[in-house]
């Protein structure tokens, strides 16, 4: 070769050489030399700009933040080439197009990255990525303008909005939308997912939750928001809240967040929020792990507007129904918009086909509290508990979607006009009781599972699940009464006796007053008003208040004092607040009828009432019992009783001995005792069944917590036939009929027993049975009822018929033929 | 009188005793049997009359075949009555059609009309044999068809002619794909039994005959028929009829049971022989009424192995009776195995009953044939031409048909399951659907009154729900007849009306007792 082909060779070579070089080592930087352009960009400067990919023109924008410590930065990657060399922060903190990675401890790993783009339409998403496979690491990739997240193909969390981020005045943009890949993110407000829907929670790429949120008039303030749950598991039955319905009936307008860091979405440590619709929505990472831990939308309840939990999905374009929580409004009745509502409304409803719960019935179960004194903060003075089978049968309209409910506007006067089955009142006596929901004891309606009201609603559940007056639990300081059997509009009094609110129709009630002091009540006349008032300490009755017929009466187990006094016994009915109008007529009643310091003693409680009082000192009574236009008891004078007053008893004094005592029509009876005399018949009436028994009390003392026992004994073998429980009042008799089966080819004996409290034997009847059929008999019954034509003997002619054919057919046939 | 004359008037006296047999059972309780299999059968084809499919994409077809619903629809088109009447009346009286292709098959085992004859009347005479034929399901026709494939798998074995035998080779997988249709269970039940079968044949030839070409064309052919229907069986499960691939899922059970029974101790979960005392008033009478099943039970077992012995004995067995008793032996071995999953719980407990008329199907032949063998004189007389064993034996047979029509009728005042129904209960539980329209009446200890009604009213939806057994607690009015007081007294049971209910109901037998409310949500 010629030597000068040999250096042009060699020269090209080397340029080539040097132009990959070249090339290599500027337009293709790796991720290392990337960071070591950006580190050596670093100044005191709160935003260093970098070119790295030798274009001349700036593709990094450094800002330091401090979210651990000083050297935290947010590099922001422009994917639009507008980002300029120099300008205010403001300039270089880009919402569309662009990337943030948040670099903790400036140690050149991501720890979180945003990236922003255009959706569909005029809409801007943002899209959170994490580590999500919690390698500690979370790598991506800036090449030709575009950032590449290689953890992972799709995000955690995507924030999507119409319209831009923020509104023209600055406001924050509400109408945006959360949607969430996966069951890790701990999603306040809702629920932390259980293991049971953990396979159907996937992180794949397709959302499983949605948070959304509208400002139709655009603004700023939201009307309403909702959380869906998105991923379907058709299979799971299990109740699990689908739908999270808020509404900003009061349009209050929400604050942003204290610490967002530049976005209003990315908070570094939420604020305290009072109420929903308080502030945005956001979410925090736990910057350890470098994974989002929270997506939030804070504040628990609201004063003007109502949320809505949901076992079904809600599915727009529809007419959804509502189980559950449909809905928990709440209401300012006060007008002050103090950030509290006085109001609160809970209505806990099942249809009787409900796909999650099946309870046979519908049945509505509303918590009605409300704050009547104005106590600041969420604090509750009454409540009601309402129970009812009316269908929903309103519609909450939204843009997109309604729901079946009582509209939110129209709630408490539908509640108020309604009868309902069962009512407990709870009343808040000597405490401030604080909660976001109301009061929650619900005195006698049992606390168990809501099957056994829906049983019972239902008509096939014999037991009410209600508590009696023994059962009643309660904390100290509140008072419960219930209707078990109301079926009535709502109405409330304040009793002229105790100077305290109850419920009309109420049938028993009692008042926790601490734990050794305890108020139970009755209404033991047909009026609908508590007339009866027993105080017990530690478990003892020792003082009674009774108020019939315009009497009040008077008596002290210990000093033995009988009183009695005119007073009234009613009260003005009046229904419970319902708006701004009536929760002040209430507030007025409250004073003028009420009690500043409610008193639970009886003593006390006559004492207060006006008028002149009579009685009896040195004696003591029982059975005290309502009677037509009056009341009886039993009165015990001894040799020191005396009477005192103007309203004195036709007895002369001291005569001892036990008396009945009467009053009616405003006049005094008294009579001689005479103990309880009980008779009990027994009539059997022959016909294949039938049994009639009848029970008297012809004595004067009542004879309460009786059973009724009825038994029979057949060859031997016993059997229970009724038991029930019963009170044989004096002058009072007790019916019932019965049906026997006959007895087969045995006689029968039948005894009837009323029994003692403590299960002795009070009297007893018996009554004997002859057998009226034998065995034979009664199979001869079986055949002739089975046959055809109703007679017996036409079976066994048919049976003998068919097989004598059919041997005499074989004896014929064997003989005739031959074997071949 | 020439053989046809003797082999027509024999058969023709057969149907008549099997049109007997079903008018019996007509005949003692009317159209007023509560079945509940019938009941089942009248729903299945109803939902097939309606949807126009034999198998309803929305379900409630029977998952076992398409046959009887097709063949129910079309017979009752045919004839022009309703469902009900022909589950009840024709469910009875078809029973008789079952003779000629037992007999023709019996024929073919024993080779003799008269053996065959016998047969079929030994057939007749077994309770548990007759009692599903009596029903309204495709027992009869699904048995029927399988003595048609016997008859026809023997015939084409002694067919020289080509075209004969092609024209019996057809019929023969058109009857198996029949019978398949109708239950493809019992489908795979006779097909199994075709493999024992053909195991023993090949058994026999290899190791105790010197028949070798008979046996290897016997076999050869057992073999063609075994993996002919097994294709046949596959075809109708998966692709022919879906709803029978619930069969699938029946035996994944089985199996997973049968495999803890035996290779883990672990306590029986149910024993089924132990209800045989709960259904009849007593064991004597149990065993009265079974007398025919133990005896033929009893004897073909010892005429089995007479027979195995003669021919281990004499190294030859003629082909037709060496299949009968491989057949015998293949069904035996079922039986086994259907006590061992009764047993073990796994499948409804009644398999065992399910596996025993199949039993029967063989085990009466090969009694009969061993009788025809036995019992004759060299002159060809028949043995017991003497009057006095005459009328021993005819008196004996008339002896054990009663008994056993007391059985397949389950004859109430023997048995402690009743299925009979009465006017006035109807009466009542008519008037129930217009006075308590969208509730619930008990209507007794068993389900006759609920299936009984349903039967009489062809199956339609009903307005009010006929509660069974244990009261629902939804239940607040009570049936109550002299039927129900009778059977109450019978099993020792309590009326579950309150005594104290209000009668809202009374057509003089039958009263309906309302629960008295007690709350206020009750009325």
């Amino acid at each position: 070769m010629n030597n000068w082909k040999f250096w042009i060779l060699l020269s090209l070579m080397i340029c080539l050489l040097g132009i990959g070089f070249i090339y290599h080592s500027t337009a293709h930087a790796s991720a290392e030399t990337r960071a070591s352009l950006i580190s050596n960009g670093q100044s005191d400067d709160p935003v260093n700009v970098q070119d790295v990919d030798g274009d001349s023109d700036p593709d990094v924008a450094s800002i330091s933040i401090k979210i651990r410590d000083d050297r935290d930065r947010l590099l922001v990657f422009d994917e639009t080439d507008q980002m300029p060399w120099e300008g205010s922060l403001d300039r270089y903190l880009c919402y569309e197009r662009c990337s943030w990675v948040i670099d903790l401890y400036g140690d050149f790993h991501a720890d979180l990255i945003i990236k922003f783009r255009d959706g569909n339409g005029d809409a801007l998403e943002a899209l959170i990525f994490d580590d999500i496979n919690s390698d500690g690491k979370l790598p991506f990739e800036y090449e030709g303008k575009t950032l590449l997240v290689s953890e992972s193909s799709f995000p955690k969390l995507v924030f999507r909005v119409e319209q831009g981020w923020w509104l023209d005045n600055g406001d924050v943009n509400w109408n945006l939308s959360i949607l969430v890949d996966g069951s890790d993110i701990d999603q306040r407000n809702t629920y932390r997912f259980s293991e049971t829907w953990q396979p159907y929670l996937g992180y794949d790429g397709a959302p499983d939750t949605s948070l959304v949120f509208f400002d139709i008039n655009l603004d700023g303030t939201p009307e309403y928001g909702m959380w869906r749950l998105l991923a379907d598991a058709p299979d799971i039955t299990l109740p699990i809240g689908k739908t999270f319905l808020w509404k900003n009936v009061g349009l209050k307008k929400p604050r942003l967040q204290s610490q967002y860091l530049f976005w209003p979405y990315l908070v570094i440590e939420p604020d305290d929020t009072l109420m929903y619709f308080d502030t945005t929505p956001y979410f925090t990472v736990d910057w350890d792990s470098r994974q989002i831990d929270r997506l939030s939308f804070d504040g628990y309840p609201i004063e003007t507007g109502y949320h809505v939990n949901t076992f079904t999905a809600f599915q727009l374009h529809e007419a959804n129904y509502a189980n559950f929580e449909n809905m928990q409004a709440y209401y300012d009745l006060a007008e002050d918009s103090d950030n509290y509502p006085e109001l609160h409304a809970r209505i806990g409803y099942f249809e009787s086909d409900d796909p999650i719960v099946f309870p046979g019935v519908t049945v509505e179960n509303i918590r009605y509290s409300w704050n009547l004194k104005n106590t600041s903060g969420l604090s509750w003075d009454y409540k009601l508990d309402l129970i009812g089978n009316h269908k929903l049968d309103g519609r909450e309209e939204f843009p997109d979607f309604s729901f079946v409910t009582i509209p939110y506007a129209q709630l408490p006067g539908w509640i108020m006009e309604k009868p309902w089955e069962i009512v407990n009142l709870i009343s808040v006596q000597q405490r401030n009781y604080l909660s976001t929901e109301g009061i929650y004891e619900t005195g006698a309606i049992s606390t168990g599972s809501d099957q056994a009201l829906w049983a019972y609603m239902g008509g096939w559940e014999d037991a009410s699940p209600l508590l009696g007056p023994e059962e009643i639990q309660l904390t100290d300081g509140l008072r419960a009464e219930v209707a078990p059997q109301l079926r009535d509009r709502v109405a409330l009094y304040y009793s002229p006796v105790d100077k305290l609110l109850h419920l009309f129709k109420s049938e028993y009630g009692v008042w926790r007053v601490n734990q050794s002091e305890s108020v139970k009540y009755e209404s033991l006349g047909p009026e609908g008003y508590i007339d009866h008032w027993i105080y017990l300490h530690e478990g003892n009755s020792t003082q009674e208040l009774w108020c019939v017929s315009g009497q009040v009466i008077y008596y002290d187990h210990v000093e033995s004092i009988l009183k009695w006094k005119k007073a009234s016994c009613q009260g003005m009915l009046f229904q419970p607040p319902d708006d701004h109008a009536s929760w002040k007529n209430m507030q007025k009643l409250e004073a003028n009828f009420g009690q500043e310091t409610p008193t639970f003693l009886p003593r006390s409680m006559f004492t207060a009432l006006p008028g002149e009082e009579s009685g009896l000192t040195g004696v003591a009574a029982k059975d005290f019992r309502h009677v037509a236009s009056g009341y009886r008891l039993i009165l015990y004078i001894n040799y020191v009783s005396s009477q005192f007053g103007s309203e004195q008893i036709d007895v002369p004094m001291p005569q001892p001995g036990v008396y009945v005592l009467q009053w009616i029509d405003g006049e005094f009876n008294i009579t001689p005792f005479r103990p309880a005399e009980i008779e009990l018949a027994l009539h059997v009436i022959h016909e294949p069944y039938g049994m009639y028994l009848e029970a008297a009390n012809h004595g004067d003392e009542d004879l309460r917590g009786l059973s009724l026992q009825i038994t029979s004994s057949c060859g031997g073998e016993e059997r229970e036939l009724s038991w029930q429980k019963l009170n044989l009042l004096a002058g009072e008799e007790y019916h019932l009929s019965l049906r026997l089966l006959p007895p087969i080819d045995n006689s029968c004996t039948l005894y009837a027993q009323v029994l003692k409290p403590d299960g002795g034997v009070l009297t007893e009847k018996t009554h004997h049975l002859e057998s009226v059929k034998n065995y034979w008999l009664q199979q001869r019954d079986i055949v002739a009822i089975s046959s055809e034509s109703g007679r017996y003997w036409s079976a066994g002619a048919l049976l003998v018929l068919v097989s004598v054919f059919t041997g005499a057919l074989w004896m014929f046939h064997m003989v005739r033929a031959r074997w071949s | 009188m020439d053989t046809s004359w003797r082999l027509s008037r024999g058969v023709c006296l057969l149907l008549v005793i099997g049109l007997l047999v079903g008018f019996a059972q007509l005949l003692r309780y009317g159209p007023t049997p509560g079945e509940i299999d019938s009941a089942a059968f009248l729903r299945s084809i109803s939902i097939v009359q309606q949807t126009g499919e034999l198998a309803p994409s929305a379900g409630g077809a029977y998952t076992n075949g398409y046959g009887y619903p097709a063949l129910g629809l079309f017979l009752a088109d045919l004839s022009a009555i309703t469902l009900g009447q022909l589950q009840l009346v024709g469910g009875a009286l078809l029973l008789a059609w079952i003779v000629l292709p037992a007999w023709l098959a019996c024929r073919e085992f024993t080779r003799s009309e008269l053996a065959a004859s016998l047969a079929t009347l030994i057939l007749l005479a077994q309770p548990d044999f007759i009692f599903p034929l009596l029903r309204g399901t495709h027992e009869k026709f699904t048995r029927g068809l399988m003595f048609l494939c016997l008859y026809l798998l023997l015939r084409s074995l002694r067919s020289r002619a080509p075209r004969q035998l092609s024209l019996q080779v057809v019929a023969f997988y058109l009857c198996a794909y029949a019978m398949i249709a109708f239950n493809n269970l019992l489908g795979s039940s006779f097909i199994t039994a075709v493999g024992l079968a053909l195991l023993l044949v090949w058994a026999y030839g290899r190791f105790f005959t010197s028949s070798a070409a008979i046996d290897r064309r016997l076999v050869a052919r057992l073999g063609y028929v075994v993996a002919a229907m097994l294709v046949v069986a596959f075809i109708f499960t998966f692709y022919a009829y879906p709803p029978a691939q619930h069969q699938i899922l029946l035996w994944e059970s089985v199996i997973d049971r049968l495999v803890q029974l035996f290779l883990q101790v672990e306590e029986a979960s149910s024993n089924p022989y132990t209800v045989v005392s709960l259904g009849w008033i007593s064991h004597p009478v149990y065993f009265a009424v079974s007398s025919a099943n133990w005896l033929l039970l009893g004897g073909s077992v010892v005429v089995w192995w007479a027979e195995a012995l003669r021919w281990l004995k004499r190294r030859q067995a003629p082909p037709h009776v060496l299949l009968l008793w491989a057949f015998y032996a293949a069904f035996i071995v079922q039986g086994v195995f259907s006590m061992a999953v009764d047993i073990s719980g796994a499948i409804a407990n009644n398999l065992q009953h399910r596996t025993f008329p199949s039993f029967v199907m063989l085990a009466a032949p090969l009694t009969a044939y061993w009788v025809s063998q036995r019992w004759q004189t060299p002159r060809g007389a028949p043995a017991f031409a003497s009057r006095g064993l005459r009328w021993a034996l005819g008196t004996g047979m008339t002896v054990l048909m009663a008994l056993s029509l007391l059985k397949a009728t389950i004859e109430p005042a023997l048995s402690n399951y009743w299925t009979f129904y009465t006017p006035s209960e109807y009466q009542a539980a008519a008037w129930s659907e217009r006075a308590l329209a969208g509730g619930s009446l008990w209507v007794g200890f068993n389900e006759r009154v609920a299936v009984g009604y349903a039967l009489r009213t062809d199956g339609r939806t009903m307005e009010v729900y006929l509660d069974t057994y244990t009261v629902d607690p939804y239940t607040r009015d009570f049936l109550l007849s002299q039927a129900t007081l009778l059977y109450a007294s019978r099993v020792n049971q309590p009326i579950p009306a309150p005594a104290d209910s209000l009668v809202t109901y009374d057509n003089g037998d039958a009263q309906v007792h309302h629960k008295r409310p007690v709350t206020p949500f009750q009325k």
